[in-house]
């Protein structure tokens, strides 16, 4: 004989039914969850091939008791809440059934509002919801790391391709940003200025490398603030620097601006006696016209900067078919 | 040692004592002062020479700071919740902690968790043996059980012997204990 009470208590998950569908006793967690319905269709809709309510219904029901089949019971009023479960024919009318939450656990319990005393110690809903939780922490954890690794990946990114004195783009850094603008040359017509300061070995002879670092560093400034947000400057190695200038009428903006760097490069303080810095530059423009290959582009503005040099130095010279 | 324990260690220094502590600390010991990157283990010596200096600079026994880690866990919000999951109330957790290092394992399989053992002789009197020799974590788990005593409400007098663990609850609902629902807040995730 079973007790109905101890049963209800002992598993807190079962439903216990007749053959028409009147639910005869129920577990006290299931009662949480199927507040006042009586019948089996109050509670669930359809599922798993099961009819319910009077007629086929229990038929269908109670065809797939025993056997080890499983069942499932989608509920009427909560759509993300199914119960599984099994159960067995205690007479030709009456099922007893012991259910679960399956997957939908942690919704049943967010929805139902259940506690830690609504599962039994043989049941491991409270391993799988300690799972569930331990594993959206670790996953935060990892998340954090990788998101440490990508800092770190872009950081060293950056350093490869930045010129640790001047803070301006490598030789490595402007070969990838020309190759780019070279490839959208027919667009994007761009001139090629090639820098190199007078006399820096003088420099760097008479005051020592300190003094030479510090105009370095000065002439770099110059040229990152007077070249735009879209054209891009970089140190090749000594003191050699390179410009891309990007405009509609390049020659004309690449003279421009550096002009207004010869001015400013005038400024920076070495020593009495030893007169201003200077620097030589050549143009050379790049729209798609005339240069095919890049190497040629880079031979146009160093012959420009050879002109410029032989020609008295601290000036700007744009390469021209006569220097051929 | 898991690069977890080592990450646990440096999350603990930093948030108690500050990054300028935790960066003299790191230096003193050569590991980098943006700490532990990755889970990847490191040699057992690194986090031995970490909580060393650590206790030395901070002016504490190593046992009384490993007890300021196991406490500060349990202050976490979610190590607090997943420690909540082993049971309504604090003999039941106590009693529940031959699981943690099975639950442990479930989710971190590599971290390689000591296993102990929880005995039960009376009523309310627990002791706890570490199977293998493991007198950091004994200290560790008796500053989390001081931590989760308070937290489940309970009166517990609890001592720490090398690597064995005495437990009394003296009163298991002392106090009001503190909220825990299955679901956490902020609803379904």
């Amino acid at each position: 004989m079973v007790d109905l009470p101890r049963l209800a208590q002992l598993v807190p998950m079962h439903l216990l039914v007749d053959r028409t569908g009147t639910i005869l006793s129920r577990g006290r967690t299931l009662s949480k969850v199927l507040a006042g319905a009586s019948r089996l269709e109050e509670a669930f809709v359809p599922a798993n091939g099961i009819g319910l309510g009077s007629g086929p219904v229990a038929g269908d029901l109670f065809s797939l008791l025993g056997g080890g089949k499983r069942i499932f019971l989608q509920m009427r009023h909560h759509p993300d809440v199914a119960l599984r479960g099994h159960g067995v024919r205690l007479s030709p009318d009456i099922a007893l059934l012991d259910l679960g939450f399956g997957i939908g656990l942690s919704a049943a319990v967010q929805t139902f509002g259940l506690n830690d005393s609504d599962f039994p110690p043989s049941d491991l809903a409270m391993e799988f919801l300690f799972l569930h939780e331990a594993n959206r922490a670790a996953l935060q954890e990892l998340s954090r790391v990788n998101s440490r690794l990508e800092e770190a990946r872009e950081n060293a990114q950056i350093l490869s391709i930045t010129d640790p004195l001047t803070g301006l783009l490598n030789r490595r850094g402007f070969e990838i940003v020309f190759t780019r603008a070279f490839d959208q040359r027919h667009r994007k017509p761009f001139a090629l200025v090639h820098l190199d300061l007078d006399r820096f070995k003088d420099i760097n002879d008479t005051f020592g490398h300190a003094t030479g670092d510090r105009v370095l560093t000065e002439i770099a400034s110059i040229l990152a603030t007077e070249v735009r947000l879209d054209d891009r400057a970089c140190r090749v190695g000594g003191d050699e620097f390179l410009m891309l200038i990007f405009a509609a009428r390049p020659e004309a903006d690449a003279m421009a601006i550096g002009k207004r760097i010869l001015d400013r490069a005038g400024s920076v303080g070495i020593s009495a006696g030893f007169g201003a810095v200077s620097a030589s530059m050549g143009v050379a423009v790049c729209d798609g016209t005339g240069v095919s290959r890049p190497h040629q582009l880079f031979e146009m503005a160093d012959a420009a900067l050879y002109r410029a040099k032989l020609s008295g130095r601290g000036r700007v010279v744009q390469w021209s078919d006569t220097m051929r | 040692m898991h690069g977890l324990v080592n990450r646990c260690l440096e999350a603990f220094l930093r948030s108690s004592y500050g990054n300028a502590t935790w960066q003299k600390i790191a230096a003193q010991v050569d590991i980098h002062p943006d700490g532990f990157l990755t889970w990847e283990p490191s040699p057992d010596r690194v986090t031995h020479a970490m909580v060393i200096a650590a206790a030395r600079r901070l002016g504490k026994s190593v046992g009384e700071l490993l007890e300021d880690v196991g406490a500060w866990l349990s202050c976490q919000e979610q190590i607090r919740r997943l420690l909540r999951f082993g049971g309504s109330n604090f003999p039941e957790f106590v009693e529940s902690l031959r699981e943690l290092p099975g639950r442990v394992e479930l989710v971190i399989p590599d971290l390689a968790f000591p296993g102990f053992a929880v005995l039960s002789q009376d009523a309310g009197r627990y002791r706890i043996h570490a199977d293998a020799h493991a007198p950091g974590l004994m200290r560790v788990l008796a500053g989390m059980l001081r931590v989760m005593a308070d937290d489940y409400g309970a009166l517990a007098v609890i001592s720490v012997v090398r690597n064995r663990i005495d437990i009394e609850v003296v009163l298991p609902d002392y106090s009001d204990k503190r909220g825990f629902e299955l679901s956490p807040a902020g609803g379904r995730r």
